[in-house]
């Protein structure tokens, strides 16, 4: 090769990243393709420049926690967003645990952002509170950019809200409703959507009874060619067999009902689309109204039987037809026999939900799911990345096989059942820890058991062992205030924490806190509670809210041998990270301690 | 169970997930990594190996060991001879029975040396074949005692006959299982789906006489053609329950010989395989020493 080697000088000088280095265009390239927040949070922290063009080539934010920082302060950093995500209400809202005048209010954000943001086109509120003007405001100003719209588990706003997006955004392919309390004014919504739309990709409204009218949905299906996924609440499958022949593109089903149970003729012309590999909803469906999906089971990725009627002999035969399953939610009628089932037959499976029934008629004999099921499951399906179960019995052996055989355990959350008396293998320590310590893909963990399920080496274990866990659920564990503390020292990387009926003292949860470099959340309900919270100041630092709901006045003369308060199941604690400071919102029911 | 497989259009009858996939055509995917170990001299021990064609046209090759001579040059006298079958859950491509015809197919090969009609220059030279000596690991073990049965009916030729049978963690399926490790259950059911796989044309687990010798209906064990068998199982293995049945049913059966069983507590199936240097592989082979020795 010919010419001179180039001198160091010049080497070194073109892969400075100095004044004068790298072009702007190429690091505005570079860093498109950094998709993880957090290696985005780590580039931006790099100089002043990279901050910059962090801030104009971010696309997607989320936000954990809306209480967590200002809308303006967003605004400031973040002008060319496409898509943003805010959550709210803490999830165990989800369970009835916290008041609906919480806040989380999406007011604020949407008065703050839906003008200025000029490139944005996606929006997702998780769990708050938003009102028809919310959405009226986000039409007026982003609804002909719009694409993707997701309300997930909202409340507060009603069909009118929807009639304003049908016929304002027509650039709409994501439509997201799925769990939320809406007010039903009427169905001309899905009319109005009809006929204004033809892009719509995905329409979710599951969870939420809103009427429809099926003619309304062949209109959909007739005008959007593009939908591939349509989850409803629920509607007599019989009435849909108009719009299931007319949607050939449709891929995702669920909502489909069986009213009139037992009556197969009616239901034998269902016809479901050629592609679809999604289904769910099928509420009602019974052992005489399965054969409606034999014809597709062998094709079918995604079931959800969580609303069938379902016996687990019901279960056993359906599902042995099932070899492509990736995605399977259903109750623990589905008992172990059913999950041996599983096993044997759904070797692609990869995200398996066991939901807890109430009164299922099947459930008496069968006895629900154990660490046999669990088992067996573990070693058949190794490709599991999600097991969320609700179980009846647990060992730590099964835990222990989850360990050694799903090494692409992602996400993984255990409920024991209480309504068992003898459960065969407590503590759970050591499957705890063998889970632990195997899995290290887990991101998120979830434990709720009994009190003496783990003991306080066991959550020793689970702080020693969290690895790069950043969720954590955890329900009546430990013992005492060192397990807290032990676990607490472990856990390097834990962002968001959720505590449920331990026995620790405000104390112990305070100094536990201020042990978890990466801690941005917690939140406590049923510890050992004073009325004024004064120990829960121990946590306090700059940037740290605490949100305290005071235990009933009752409880206050019950007092322990010890003399510390005794487990207050009403009492919480919700303390965050925040750049915002104090909420302006608060509701009355709420404290929010701070230093004098 | 018929899976349709999008793509290729070639259906998968097993799928076991890690471990295997198995396609209607024959074809089969191996997931665990194994490496070729070529022949060699190992700088260890002085053991010397060689592959050998003992059915060039069929592709049947045995590797041989030799172990190296004392310090004063020569052997004194002939050695013993072990004919080992390794484990590995049965071949695919080649199904149940054919290996069992393999394997008395080498064992006759060893058998024509006695009479200078074999070709290997190490066995004609070093081999004591009054005492042959059968043995296996796993489907190996499954595959000796086969090969031990077919013994007590057939003559292996030449005057040869099998001094034991040393059967290390028996593949063994069907009947009762005593398995309560849930665990080892779920690795049991896993075991007898691919049984079929691998065996097309089956009965089942149960009284598959194959898969399952102590079944009804099977063959006595009385006939077991040597005069003293050895088992060693690990104390956790799922199958363990099917070696102590072995040893049970073949003392209570007629058979005029001597059993001898060995337990490594709380270790599982093929244990000396994976760690290979832990105090109970060591224990395990000099039992099996010990075993070989004494006969």
């Amino acid at each position: 090769m010919g010419g001179e080697v180039p001198e160091p000088r010049r080497l070194s000088r073109s892969l400075s990243f100095g004044c004068g280095g790298v072009p702007e265009e190429a690091l505005h390239l570079v860093l498109g393709y950094v998709d993880d927040p957090r290696d985005r949070e780590a580039a931006s922290l790099v100089c002043r420049r990279w901050h910059r063009i962090d801030a104009l080539s971010r696309k997607h934010v989320t936000v954990g926690f809306c209480y967590a920082v200002e809308p303006a302060r967003l605004l400031a950093r973040f002008r060319r967003l496409e898509s943003l995500a805010l959550k709210g209400r803490p999830r165990a809202a989800m369970y009835g645990l916290i008041p609906e005048d919480f806040g989380a209010y999406a007011a604020p954000w949407v008065a703050e952002l839906a003008a200025p943001l000029d490139c944005l086109k996606a929006l997702h509120l998780r769990r708050m509170t938003v009102t028809d003007e919310d959405i009226a405001v986000l039409v007026r100003a982003r609804g002909h950019m719009l694409q993707v719209l997701k309300l997930d588990k909202c409340s507060g706003f009603s069909t009118d809200a929807l009639r304003l997006v049908a016929r304002s955004c027509r650039s709409l392919r994501t439509l997201f409703l799925e769990e939320c309390i809406i007010a039903d004014e009427g169905s001309e919504w899905l009319h109005e959507l009809a006929v204004n739309n033809s892009v719509l990709v995905t329409l979710n409204f599951y969870m939420t009874e809103l009427k429809v009218e099926p003619a309304d949905l062949e209109l959909l299906a007739r005008n959007c060619k593009s939908l591939i996924s349509l989850k409803m609440s629920d509607c007599d499958l019989s009435d849909l067999i108009g719009f299931l022949q007319t949607s050939k593109a449709l891929q995702e089903f669920a909502g489909g009902a069986f009213f009139e149970v037992g009556e197969y003729t009616k239901y034998e012309k269902v016809k479901l689309p050629p592609r679809l590999c999604f289904l769910g909803g099928l509420t009602f469906m019974g052992k005489n109204e399965m054969p409606v999906i034999f014809p597709y089971s062998a094709s079918l990725k995604k079931l959800d039987l969580q609303y069938t009627f379902l016996t687990t002999e019901d279960h056993c035969q359906l599902i042995a037809k099932c070899p492509n399953l990736l995605v399977l939610e259903v109750r623990n009628v589905i008992g172990d026999r059913g999950l041996e089932v599983v096993a044997d037959t759904c070797k692609k499976l990869r995200r398996l939900r066991i939901e807890r029934g109430d009164d299922d008629p099947g459930q008496e004999e069968q006895g629900g799911v154990s660490q046999i099921g669990l088992t067996a499951v573990a070693v058949g399906c190794r490709e599991l990345e999600y097991i969320a179960a609700y179980v009846s019995d647990i060992t730590n052996g099964a835990l222990e096989s989850i360990g050694t055989f799903c090494k692409n355990m992602y996400d993984f959350r255990l409920v024991l059942l209480d309504k068992q008396n003898k459960i065969t293998d407590l503590p759970l320590d050591n499957g705890v820890r063998a889970l632990l310590r195997s899995c290290t893909k887990l991101r998120r963990f979830a434990l709720y058991l009994r009190p003496g399920g783990l003991s306080d080496a066991g959550l020793g274990y689970v702080g020693q062992y969290s690895g790069n866990i950043q969720y954590m659920l955890l329900g009546n564990v430990g013992e005492s205030d060192n397990g807290l503390i032990r676990f607490a020292m472990g856990c390097a990387n834990l962002r968001k924490l959720e505590l449920r009926g331990c026995c620790f003292s405000e104390r112990a949860l305070a100094v536990a806190v201020l042990q978890m470099p990466s801690l941005r959340y917690v939140w406590v309900q049923g510890y050992r509670a004073s009325q004024t919270g004064r120990d829960l100041m121990l946590m306090a630092r700059p940037y740290w809210n605490i949100e305290f709901v005071p235990p009933r006045p009752e409880s206050a003369c019950r007092v322990m041998a010890d003399g510390q308060p005794c487990v207050d199941t009403h009492a919480q604690v919700l303390a965050y990270y925040s750049l915002a400071g104090r909420r302006p919102d608060c509701p009355r029911w709420l404290v929010t301690l701070h230093p004098a | 169970m018929a899976n349709a497989d999008a793509g290729d259009g070639d259906e998968v009858i097993l799928d076991a997930p890690g471990f295997i996939r198995v396609y209607r055509s024959g074809r089969v995917e191996r997931f665990l990594p194994v490496d070729f170990a070529p022949p060699s001299t190992d700088a260890a021990t002085g053991v010397s190996s060689k592959d050998v064609a003992i059915l060039p046209d069929a592709c049947l090759l045995v590797r041989i060991y030799l172990p190296l001579p004392p310090s004063s040059g020569s052997y004194s006298g002939k050695l013993p001879v072990l004919v080992f079958f390794h484990g590995g859950g049965f071949c695919l491509e080649h199904p149940v029975p054919a290996l069992y015809g393999d394997a008395w197919t080498a064992l006759q090969w060893v058998a024509a040396h006695s009479v200078g009609r074999g070709q290997e220059p190490w066995l004609t030279a070093h081999a004591d074949l009054g005492r042959v000596h059968v043995g296996g690991e796993s489907a190996g073990a499954n595959i000796a005692h086969h090969a031990a049965m077919r013994a007590g009916r057939e003559e292996l030729g030449h005057g040869v006959k099998l001094s034991s049978l040393v059967m290390i963690h028996p593949y063994f399926l069907g009947g009762e299982s005593s398995e309560t490790d849930d665990m080892g259950v779920a690795l049991l059911r896993e075991l007898v789906r691919l049984w079929p796989v691998v065996c097309p044309g089956t009965s089942g687990c149960d009284d598959d006489p194959l898969i399952n010798p102590m079944a009804e209906g099977a063959p006595n064990l009385a006939s077991l053609g040597c005069r003293r068998v050895l088992v060693c199982v690990g104390g956790k293995d799922p199958m363990r329950g099917r070696g102590r049945l072995y040893c049970e049913k073949l003392k209570r059966s007629g058979w005029r010989g001597e059993v001898d069983d060995w337990e490594a507590d709380g270790q599982g199936h093929g244990f000396h395989l994976s760690c290979p240097m832990s105090a109970e592989a060591e224990a395990q082979v000099r039992v099996i020493a010990e075993f070989l020795t004494y006969g």
